[in-house]
C-alpha cells in the first residue's frame, strides 16, 4: 500500500511537469482522424509549423465537428492563407475582428453587402478580361 | 512539608534519572528512537522522498505537514500557471469565427 501511493506520488509529479510537453508534440501522424479531417489543408506542410501554431490549429480542429457544410468549405478555402500570415499579422487580423463585432448590425450587413457587390465585379470582370484573351 | 509534585518536578526528577542511566541502556534508548523514526519514514511516502532529496530536514508532525503543504503547492500551482498559459494562448473562439466568417479573411489582414 505504501509502495502503491509512493509510485502515485511520483506519477502525479512526472505529470504535472511533464504536462506541457506533451501538449506540444504533435506530428500529423499522432493526430486524430477527426483533427486531421478538420486540418485537412495542412497535411503536407504540418510538420513544418511552428509548435504554437500546431497548438492554435489543433484548437480550430476542436470547433470542426460544430460546423456545417458551407462553413467546413470556407474553413477548408482560407486554412492555409491564415498559416502563412505571421503571428502579427493574424493578431491584427484578431483585433479587427473584435473591433468590426462591436460596429452596429446594421452597418456590418452594409459592408457585408459592399464586400459581396465588389466581390462579384471582380469575378465578372475576370471572366470578361478571359473571353477578351481568347 | 510539600506532599504534591508540580509538573516541573516531575520534569526534574526524570532529567536526574535520565543523567543515571548505564550506557547500555542509553544505546538501547537510542537505538530505539532510530527505529522508530525509520518506521515514521517509511509511512508517509511523500516525507520519505523529500528526505531523501534533502528538501526536508527534521522529522515530526509540523514538518511533515510542511513538506505536504509545500508539495502540493508547487504542483496546484504549476497547474493553474500551466493552465493559465494555455487559456492565454487559446485564439481558436475567435480564428474560427475569422476563418468560417461571410467576409473574406483578406478584410482583416493588413
Amino acid at each position: 500500500m505504501h509502495a502503491l501511493s509512493r509510485h502515485l506520488c511520483y506519477m502525479l509529479l512526472l505529470a504535472v511537469f511533464c504536462l506541457p510537453l506533451a501538449a506540444q508534440a504533435q506530428p500529423w501522424e499522432k493526430l486524430t482522424p477527426l483533427q486531421r479531417e478538420a486540418l485537412a489543408p495542412l497535411s503536407s506542410t504540418w510538420d513544418t509549423l511552428p509548435e504554437k501554431q500546431k497548438a492554435n490549429f489543433l484548437g480550430i480542429a476542436r470547433h470542426y465537428p460544430k460546423l456545417n457544410a458551407q462553413q467546413r468549405q470556407r474553413l477548408y478555402s482560407r486554412m492555409e492563407t491564415w498559416s502563412k500570415l505571421t503571428p502579427e499579422q493574424r493578431q491584427r487580423a484578431r483585433e479587427k475582428y473584435k473591433a468590426f463585432s462591436k460596429v452596429p448590425h446594421e452597418k456590418r450587413e452594409a459592408v457585408k453587402k459592399m464586400v459581396r457587390v465588389q466581390q462579384e465585379r471582380s469575378a465578372a470582370s475576370g471572366v470578361q478580361a478571359a473571353d477578351t484573351v481568347r | 512539608m510539600k506532599t504534591r509534585l508540580q509538573t516541573r518536578d516531575i520534569g526534574a526528577m526524570l532529567d536526574r534519572s535520565a543523567a543515571q542511566l548505564d550506557n547500555d541502556t542509553l544505546d538501547k534508548l537510542r537505538n530505539a528512537r532510530r527505529v522508530a523514526l525509520q518506521h515514521q519514514r517509511q509511512q508517509v511516502p511523500v516525507l520519505a522522498w523529500l528526505h531523501e532529496h534533502g528538501l526536508a530536514h527534521t522529522p515530526g508532525h509540523k514538518s511533515h505537514h510542511w513538506g505536504l503543504a509545500a508539495l502540493f503547492a508547487i504542483i496546484l500551482f504549476s497547474g493553474i500557471f500551466y493552465w493559465q498559459h494555455v487559456y492565454e494562448h487559446d485564439h481558436s473562439d475567435i480564428d474560427i469565427a475569422i476563418l468560417t466568417d461571410d467576409l473574406p479573411v483578406d478584410m482583416y489582414v493588413d
